[in-house]
Formats: structure tokens, C-alpha cells, sequence
């Protein structure tokens, strides 16, 4: 036998984040799929006559036939009006051009909402696209094991199992603590996690493979936050909105900072959803070659100093980017002073937290006992840790609240890997082989039922 | 690169040899790799292969590769499903003996935190994050808000109560027990002890470590290194000490005399040898200086004149020799010193003196210059400064507590009445330290005296025999009545180990005669045996000496008592 510890049963691994979503094959290195969570939906009302008896064999049918390519799917509401029954269809469009084409209609939705999964649709359409498309395999025969938020309810779970023995029919499945994947992937069993994503920033203490409840700290603030902020800021400076390439037909180049020559398409039935995710998505770009963390305690002077970046966009607005690039990612240690405006999601919390206090007070939560070890391995993870500076800066703020420890931080080594730190955790699980034992199996499932995931997923 | 093998040495590895003659770069054989694929076997077949685990409860089969010739029993990695097992009772136990422990714990709530404990391995962390979480937790019954603490204590205190009482069940004496077995019960027991709150007061002073502020870091920081700069300089006064007290012992070889008579006699014997010893005391005075200085002794122009006492010093031996055998006029010089009031001016005044007396007045006035610590030219100067004794009596009063001199008076035919101070017997003629006086410890006693004060961590740097660091008579009393209560303590100690060891023979062998001959019988020939006798036991007893008869210890009660050293010559016979 291996002596590594390593016995493939070609398991599945699928981690859905709020914003990418991240799959392959258990014991890779890799994620073979990495894709956009948010999916493109076009809903249309249809009026039931005779076959609305017997919807779901509709829908499947609809599913072996178009699947393969665009992921479609009907979802039924039955909505009765007077004596006529209606019925409202949803059709998917998955993955990162489905989801980026034009459409007229085509709303986008993410699957998940405060890290938890609110669209069990496109939850599904997720793993279906994931899975079929493009791992190109048979759920059925391969065991799956999935992530899920640290504070994930018992109900949300229940439904979790469900999916993955009644939809997908997987052999076995397993779920497991996005933080103690994340530290897994990094290679430790003990850990401070400190992940930082799309929607959510979350710390959490790890111990010895298991996630501390009582540890986890969260609140709202991530890389989409920051690029929403971005475009609010880019309109207040500039009063300018950037208009994502599907709508231009042509353009012209111009100065700097002046307004965009462009010829629209303007075209019809453009969804605001749409346009807002095109709009967030050159953020990303511009958030990915501009935006950095300064390395000490952000003041002006400082930044001030600092050599300007230009950056163009898509329409041909172009800028050098001086003080804009360090303040907005500062928003994820001040949030209060940076924030150009208070988004909807953060008007009831008070105060808000930058991420070194979200961590302070998880590892305060923590026993006395267990802190110097947690602060000894810091594994930071999530996409919006990515900002140049972040390294240096996030240990700084830490280490202003703990004079007296030491604080060593742990991340993967790339880039790419930190952006599916928690997907690598669980190609390693679930490669292991001692981990075999850990699958709740068919059996147990329909022994037990969905209940047994508590039990044995801790 | 091509590198000419160098001549290789016989009995040297080519690596050696080239590491050895430098300038050489180390030759690395090249692995030339060759793959030479094998065309005579036939690949390995691979397969697909479903198995099952002996650690999962139900049937379950994942499919892995495998070599198609290996066959398993089971798993491979079933066999790394270990598993704690946590203490456990039955009904009848938990009615015995852990009902009673705590009543704030029902049945319910023991269950429920043994079962956590099962399911996670010990982690009380954890147990104690899922405590009210977990899908098991029943639903009344639990106290709310436990702590850590009082999960841990629970636990441990049921653990502690079902060795006992499975100890307990085992009804065996445990006097009759082996004694691992009833240590390793004892041991069983420590290790489960949980003091709860010691514990919470563990936490509170580890909160409060954590919660330092920047500014109690830095004074922390700066107290540290503050500190280890004193020890430092300690560790630097105790190293040259050290040094001088080695040099020290080099001259004192003379044996023993006791009486006023022999000192004179072995005195001019000294002087004979003078100009050898005085070299030696010449190579100590110069180690003397260095820490003289440092501490700011009171004589200031100690560092100026520095160099000229060096050249005193070439001719020191001469002086002293001139002056004992010369003695009037040395004595006439020094009397007309000890007019000028107080002891230590006396020198000086002598030095005033001009004429031929001069050299052996300045060697003088070095001595009264320098009250080394502990007198160390006390004794030195009382003997010889026969002539004044007054002179002896002035400087020295101060000192006479530590030195306890026995103030002799003897008839000397020319001289008159000469008041002498009486030297310790053990010291010989020169000068000694005060830490010399204190009692020796016997040879085959001294390392176990050294452990000993080791572990009352009481600083001892001398690596020959322990000594005081700071030498002060109260110091040196202390230490002297410490290591006489050590000896003896040491010597019961050793006689109730070998006791203790005889018992241990003696139950053997009952447990022997119980084995062969049986209970009753073994009872009988027991009673038979002559009845028991304390007087025995007493004489076995009377091999380990009470503190009041061991030898040091009645060596100090003479040596308070400050009697003649004739009788504490016969004391140590
Ligand atoms: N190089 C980068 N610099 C800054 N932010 C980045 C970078 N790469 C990705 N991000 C941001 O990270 C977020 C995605 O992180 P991820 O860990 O995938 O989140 P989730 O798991 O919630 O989907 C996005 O908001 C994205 O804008």
C-alpha cells in the first residue's frame, strides 16, 4: 500500500462560494471546474394545460434533452389564478460565458445569501453544471464531498444530503466546515481561519479538525463589497459608470480622465441585475491590476506618495489610479470611514468590524489555553486576501491587539491556490484513507435518514 | 571541469581527502541515469476494484486502483481507526460511587458528557463548544452554562472515583499489594486530579499575560534585560572569586598548630619559607585588586597605586622577613602608628614613617588598607603583630563576632602579657577566608549535600564544595547549621531507604511462605517466631544518628561554646 496516506476513490469535490464556485477531482491539486456562482435566469410564465398534472416528468425530460450545454430547468410554482393554474419556468445559464452572454430577460442570481444557501435552484443548476458539464461525470458513481459555511444551520444541511443522495444519487457524501477545509489545504489541523470571500469575511478557530462554533465571527464585507463601493466612488469622482463591453458597438479613444466616447447598442430587455454584474466584473479586473493594501496604518500623506496606476476601461475612460486604489481596500480594516455609502446588507449592523477586529473577537471567544497556538497559525484564505500588502498589513493590525504573541500567518503559496484554498483542503480529506471510514454512505442515509449528517459531519 | 584525481591518501576516503587539502572541489559522482525498460516482465495489472472497511459500521464499497495480484483481508487504513476509550461505569457503579460525587450533575447529563467525551477523543475544547449544540444534547437535565472547567472536573472526578472503587473491589491489602501496583494506583489517581480552581486561576493569570499592553511589554523587556545584566555581573564577581579563592587555597599547606607556642615556632618556620609563599600571596593580591576596585572599596587610591604595590609586592618577602626577624623595629614603627586614632589610619600613620622601616610599614599598610571581605588578613595580622596587641584588639573588634577569635593571653618572657587572638586550628597560619570556617562536609557526603542544595536552589558557585556567595557572618552561620541539619538528614534518609527495602524482603517472603505453605499455617509459624521486640527495631534505628550527634553538629556546639582547641581537637578525634 501508498505510504502517504493517500487512497483515491475518486471522489468529488465541490465548494460553492458566493462568487466563484470551485470543483474537481479528490487528490488533485486543482480544481478541474472554476466558475462564477452567480448564473444567468431567464423566468417566463407559462400557462398550464393538459401535462400540468404531472410537471416533474416535464423538467426531466428538459433536462437530459438540454442540460449538457446551457443547463435548463423549469421551476414549478404553481400559482393558482382564479381557476387557471400558472406555472413560472426558470431557464439557467451556467458558467462563465453562459452566464456573461447577452439575453434579453436574463437576470443573475447567486445561489447563496449571509453564506448560506438561499437558491436551492441554482444551487443545483451549480452542481449539476459542475458535475455534468464539466467534471463530465456520473454523480452516481463517485462519492461527493461538498463545503459548506461554518454556520450552517441543521436545517440548510438536512437539505443538503438530501440533494446529494436524492438528485445526484452519490454513493456517499460527506460535508465538511469551509475552515477546516481551509486549514486542511494549508497543511494544518490547528488554526486561526481567517477567510475573506466574496460576500462574507469569517473567522473561526480550528481545532484539531474541528470548527469552534463558538468562534465564528462574521459580517458581511468582501470583494464584492469593495467593487460595488468602487463603482459608487468612480461616479462620485468621475460621474462616470462604465459600460461593460456587451454594449458597445464601438468606441473612441480619449484623454485622461475624460468621458467615454462610445456608441451604445442600448439594447432591449437588458436586466438591471445584469448590467450591475457586467459593471462588477471590470471591477474585478480593475480591483485585480490596481487596488493594493498599504503595508503600514493608512494615511493620506502616505498614500499620497505612493506611484499612481493607470488603468482603462472597457470604454475607454481611462485614469491613473492614486489614492482610490489603497483607500478601497481599506474599507476591510475601517469599513465605517472608507465606505463610500452604507450598502443595504450593513445598515442594521453596529458597529461594523474591519476583518482584524472580526478575528480579535473570534479568537476571544476561544479559550486562553488555545490562543497563542491559534495566533502561532494564522491561515488566511478567500479571494479578497489576494491585495498586494494584505500579507504584511492584516499580521500588523493583529499584532497591535496582542503585543505580546507571536503571530505567524499561513496561506497558501499562489495565488490561484488562495482563491480554492478550501477546495484543496478537501481533495486532500477526502483522498485520505482514513478518511473513507467518515462517508455516510447510501445505507446509513436510508437507515438514519437526512438527520444522520449532524451526527456524523461535526 | 575535468579535475585530476588528487593522490589519495591510504586510509582516507577520496571525500576526506579533498576536504582535508583545500582549494579542492569535492568530486560528485554522476549518476548516469539509464533507463533501461524491462522488456522481459510483463506490466502490472491494475484493477478497479471495490473494497470495504472494518471501520465503517455499514457495507459501504469505494472503488480504488489496485494491483490486480494484491489481495486484502481488510482495509488497509482500518487499521489506524483508533479510538479512545474513555472511562466508563455500569448502573451499580454510577450508584455507588459517582451519584454522591456532585449533585449538581444528574444521570442524564453524566451520560451525555462521557458520550461526548467518546465521540470526541477527549477534546474538551471541543466538547465544550458542542456542549449545548450537539444533535445529542437531551433535551432537559443539562445545566446550562457549564464551563470547561466544570466538564473537565466532572469527568476527572468520576474517573477518580472508578479507579478507586475498582481498586477497592480488589480486595487484596493493599499493604499486601506489590508495590508498583499501589503506586501505579496512586500514580492513576495523580494524574486524574483536576483542581478546578486552580485551573480557573491558571486561566485568569494566562488572560491576563495575553492582554499585556504595549507599554507593560516594554517595561517587562526592560526589567529582563536589566536583570540579566546583574546576573551577569554576578556570575563575573562569583568567576573571580572563584579564581582568587583557588589561588588562595595553593598557600595554605602548613598543618595545623594550636598552640601560642607552636605559632611562633611554625612562624619562624614560615619566614624561613617566606619568600615562596609570599609569591604565591603576591599572585592572589593581584587577582585581590580587580575587584577591589570595582566595589568601591573605601580606599580610593587602591587604583592609583596599583602599580606601586605591584613593585611592593617584588619585595614584599624580603619586608616581612626583615620585619619578623627585625621585629623592634617594625613594632616601634607600627606603635607609633597606633597612636593616631582608630585602626585603619594606623597604617598610614606608619607609613609616614620614614627610615628603613619604611618597606615593612608599607606592606603593613596594604594589609590594614585592605579589610578583604570576611577578614581574610585577619588571623594573619593577629598573629603577627604580637608586638601590639592592642593593635590587634582595635582593628579587629568589629570582626570579632565573625572570627571568633578565643582571646588568649600568654606569658611571654620579654614581651610581657601578649593578648593574642586564637585562630581556628583547622585554618593553619595565613590567611583564610571566613567561608574557610565553615564546617567541612565529610568527602563521601559532598555531592549528595551539593544535590541537596541544588534543589533549595540556594547558589552555590563553588564547584569544589558548596559556600555562601555573599560571605557575611550571619550568611555563614546559617549555611553552617543548614549543612548540618542536611548531613544528618541525609543519613536517616538513607537508613530508611535501606528499611524500607527490608520490609519490602520481609513481605516477600511471607507472601513466599503464604504461597507454599498457606495462610493458616504461615499464621501460625508467624506467631511462634519470638514476639515481636521493639528494642530491635530501636537498634536497627540507632544506625541512623540523630541530628544532635553527628559530627558536624557537635563540632559547631564546641565551636559556639568557643572552647580551647585542645578540646576540639578531641572532639574531632
Ligand atoms: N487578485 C485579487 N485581488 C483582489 N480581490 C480578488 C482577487 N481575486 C479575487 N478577488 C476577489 O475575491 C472574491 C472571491 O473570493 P472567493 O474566495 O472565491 O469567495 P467565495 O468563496 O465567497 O466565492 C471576489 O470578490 C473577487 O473580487
Amino acid at each position: 500500500m501508498p505510504t502517504y496516506g493517500g487512497d483515491e476513490v475518486n471522489a468529488l469535490v465541490i465548494d460553492v462560494g458566493s462568487t466563484w464556485t470551485r470543483a474537481g477531482f479528490a487528490g488533485e491539486d486543482m480544481p478541474k471546474a472554476y466558475f462564477p456562482s452567480r448564473v444567468g435566469y431567464i423566468e417566463s410564465e407559462l400557462e398550464l394545460i393538459e401535462a400540468a398534472d404531472d410537471p416533474k416528468e416535464t423538467t426531466a425530460a428538459d433536462i437530459d434533452v438540454e442540460m449538457a450545454e446551457s443547463g435548463e430547468d423549469k421551476r414549478e410554482t404553481p400559482v393558482t389564478n382564479g381557476d387557471r393554474r400558472k406555472q413560472k419556468t426558470r431557464k439557467y445559464f451556467v458558467g462563465d460565458t453562459e452566464s456573461a452572454t447577452w439575453r434579453a430577460g436574463m437576470e443573475i442570481g447567486g445561489p447563496l445569501e449571509h453564506g448560506l444557501v438561499k437558491d436551492w435552484d441554482i444551487y443545483e443548476k451549480i452542481w449539476e453544471y459542475a458535475f455534468k458539464s464539466r467534471l463530465r461525470v456520473q454523480p452516481e458513481e463517485h462519492p461527493v464531498m461538498v463545503s459548506e459555511a461554518a454556520w450552517n444551520t441543521s436545517s440548510l444541511r438536512t437539505r443538503l444530503i438530501e440533494l446529494a443522495f436524492e438528485k445526484f444519487n452519490c454513493p456517499a457524501f460527506y460535508v465538511c466546515k469551509t475552515p477546516v477545509l481551509a486549514a486542511f489545504g494549508t497543511g494544518k489541523h490547528t488554526g486561526l481561519v481567517v477567510d475573506v470571500g466574496g460576500e462574507m469575511a469569517s473567522a473561526c478557530a480550528v481545532y484539531e479538525g474541528f470548527c469552534l462554533t463558538k468562534t465564528v465571527c462574521k459580517q458581511e464585507i468582501g470583494g464584492e463589497l469593495i467593487s460595488s463601493q468602487l463603482l459608487e466612488q468612480l461616479k462620485k469622482d468621475f460621474d462616470y459608470e462604465p459600460t461593460p463591453i456587451f454594449d458597445i458597438e464601438s468606441k473612441a479613444p480619449v484623454d485622461i480622465r475624460q468621458k467615454p466616447v462610445v456608441h451604445r447598442y442600448n439594447r432591449e430587455g437588458t436586466t438591471a441585475s445584469y448590467l450591475q454584474e457586467m459593471r462588477l466584473r471590470i471591477m474585478q479586473e480593475f480591483k485585480e491590476t490596481a487596488c493594493e493594501v498599504i503595508e503600514r496604518s493608512y494615511d493620506s500623506n502616505n498614500v499620497n506618495s505612493k506611484p499612481l496606476k493607470p488603468f482603462e476601461f472597457p470604454d475607454g475612460f481611462n485614469l491613473s489610479v492614486g489614492a482610490m486604489r489603497y483607500a478601497l481596500p481599506e474599507i476591510l480594516f475601517n469599513p465605517s470611514q472608507f465606505m463610500v455609502s452604507r450598502p443595504k446588507q450593513l445598515e442594521n449592523e453596529s458597529p461594523l468590524m474591519g476583518i482584524h477586529d472580526i478575528a480579535h473577537k473570534s479568537l476571544m471567544a476561544s479559550d486562553v489555553d488555545l490562543r497563542p497556538q491559534l495566533l502561532n497559525n494564522v491561515v488566511i484564505a478567500g479571494g479578497s486576501t489576494l491585495f498586494p500588502g494584505f500579507n504584511d498589513r492584516f499580521p500588523a493590525m493583529l499584532q497591535d491587539s496582542y503585543p505580546g504573541s507571536r503571530i505567524k500567518l499561513y496561506a497558501p503559496s499562489t495565488n490561484t491556490e488562495r482563491k480554492v484554498t478550501a477546495w484543496l483542503g478537501g481533495s486532500v480529506l477526502a483522498s485520505l484513507g482514513t478518511f473513507h471510514q467518515l462517508w455516510i454512505s447510501r445505507a446509513e442515509y436510508d437507515e438514519h435518514g437526512a438527520s444522520i449528517v449532524d451526527k456524523k459531519c461535526q | 571541469m575535468a579535475i585530476k584525481p588528487k593522490q589519495k591518501a591510504p586510509g582516507m576516503s577520496r571525500e576526506l581527502t579533498s576536504l582535508y587539502l583545500e582549494n579542492q572541489t569535492i568530486p560528485v559522482s554522476l549518476d548516469h541515469f539509464q533507463a533501461k525498460p524491462k522488456f522481459g516482465s510483463r506490466a502490472e495489472r491494475w484493477v478497479w476494484r471495490g473494497f470495504k472497511s472494518s471501520a465503517r459500521s455499514d457495507d459501504l464499497a469505494l472503488y480504488h486502483w489496485t494491483k490486480a495480484s494484491e489481495t486484502y483481508t481488510d482495509y488497509f487504513y482500518a487499521r489506524y481507526n483508533a479510538k479512545t476509550k474513555p472511562y466508563d461505569y455500569t448502573d451499580e457503579e454510577y450508584d455507588k460511587c459517582i451519584e454522591p460525587l456532585d449533585k449538581g450533575w444528574s444521570r442524564v447529563e453524566t451520560d451525555y458528557l462521557l458520550y461526548l467525551c467518546k465521540q470526541f477523543d477527549l477534546r474538551f475544547v471541543v466538547i465544550h463548544d458542542r456542549y449545548y449544540s450537539h444533535p445529542d444534547c437531551p433535551s432537559t437535565g443539562v445545566v446550562p452554562e457549564r464551563t470547561l472547567e466544570d466538564l473537565k472536573e466532572r469527568y476527572y472526578a468520576i474517573c477518580r472515583a472508578l479507579i478507586q472503587h475498582r481498586a477497592g473491589e480488589d480486595a487484596r491489602d493493599p499493604d499486601d499489594l506489590p508495590l508498583q501496583a499501589t503506586n501505579k494506583l496512586a500514580d492513576d489517581l495523580a494524574l486524574l486530579k483536576f483542581d478546578k480552581a486552580k485551573e480557573q486561576e491558571r486561566k485568569q493569570y494566562l488572560e491576563a499575560l495575553f492582554m499585556r499592553t504595549k507599554d507593560e511589554i516594554e517595561e517587562e523587556e526592560i526589567l529582563i534585560t536589566e536583570a540579566r545584566r546583574i546576573e551577569a555581573n554576578e556570575r563575573r564577581l562569583i568567576q573571580e572569586r572563584e579564581m582568587l579563592l583557588q589561588s588562595h587555597c595553593m598557600f595554605e599547606p602548613a598543618p595545623t598548630t594550636t598552640t601560642i607556642s607552636s605559632i611562633k615556632v611554625q612562624f619562624a618556620q614560615a619566614s624561613d619559607s617566606v619568600p615562596l609563599l609570599q609569591s604565591n600571596s603576591a599572585s592572589a593580591s593581584a587577582g585581590d585588586t580587580t575587584p577591589k576596585g570595582r566595589k568601591g572599596a573605601p580606599d580610593s587610591s587602591d587604583t592609583p597605586s596599583a602599580r606601586p604595590m605591584k613593585k611592593q609586592k617584588s619585595v614584599h618577602g624580603v619586608a616581612s622577613a626583615v620585619r619578623t626577624k627585625a621585629g623592634a623595629a617594625a613594632s616601634k614603627a607600627q606603635s607609633a602608628g597606633a597612636q593616631s586614632p582608630g585602626a585603619r589610619p594606623l597604617g598610614f600613620g606608619a607609613g609616614e614613617m620614614a627610615g628603613p622601616s619604611s618597606v615593612a610599614a608599607s606592606s603593613l599598610e596594604r594589609r590594614s588598607m585592605s579589610p578583604l571581605r570576611g577578614g581574610l588578613f585577619g588571623g594573619i595580622k593577629q598573629e603577627r603583630s604580637e608586638g601590639e596587641s592592642q593593635f590587634g584588639a582595635v582593628s579587629f573588634a568589629t570582626e570579632e563576632h565573625l572570627v571568633n577569635p578565643a582571646i588568649v593571653q600568654v606569658e611571654a618572657a620579654d614581651l610581657g602579657d601578649i593578648i593574642v587572638a586564637q585562630r581556628d586550628s583547622r585554618l593553619g597560619p595565613g590567611v583564610f577566608l571566613r567561608s574557610d570556617k565553615l564546617h567541612p562536609i565529610p568527602k563521601n557526603k559532598l555531592e549528595s549535600v551539593k544535590q541537596f542544595m541544588e534543589q533549595l536552589s540556594l547558589n552555590c558557585p563553588n564547584t569544589i564544595w558548596p559556600r555562601p556567595v555573599m560571605a557575611t557572618a550571619a550568611v555563614c552561620d546559617r549555611f553552617d547549621s543548614l549543612q548540618a541539619t542536611i548531613i544528618p538528614l541525609l543519613e536517616c534518609k538513607k537508613t530508611a531507604d535501606k528499611l524500607e527495602t527490608e520490609i519490602q524482603v520481609l513481605r516477600a517472603r511471607k507472601r513466599m511462605l503464604v504461597e507454599s505453605i498457606g495462610e493458616d499455617k504461615t499464621e501460625e509459624a508467624l506467631s511462634k517466631l519470638p514476639p515481636f521486640d521493639p528494642s530491635k527495631v530501636v537498634s536497627t534505628r540507632a544506625v541512623t544518628p540523630s541530628i544532635a550527634e553527628t559530627p558536624v553538629a557537635s563540632n559547631r556546639q564546641h565551636n559556639r561554646k568557643g572552647s580551647t582547641a585542645s578540646t576540639r581537637k578531641k572532639a574531632r578525634e
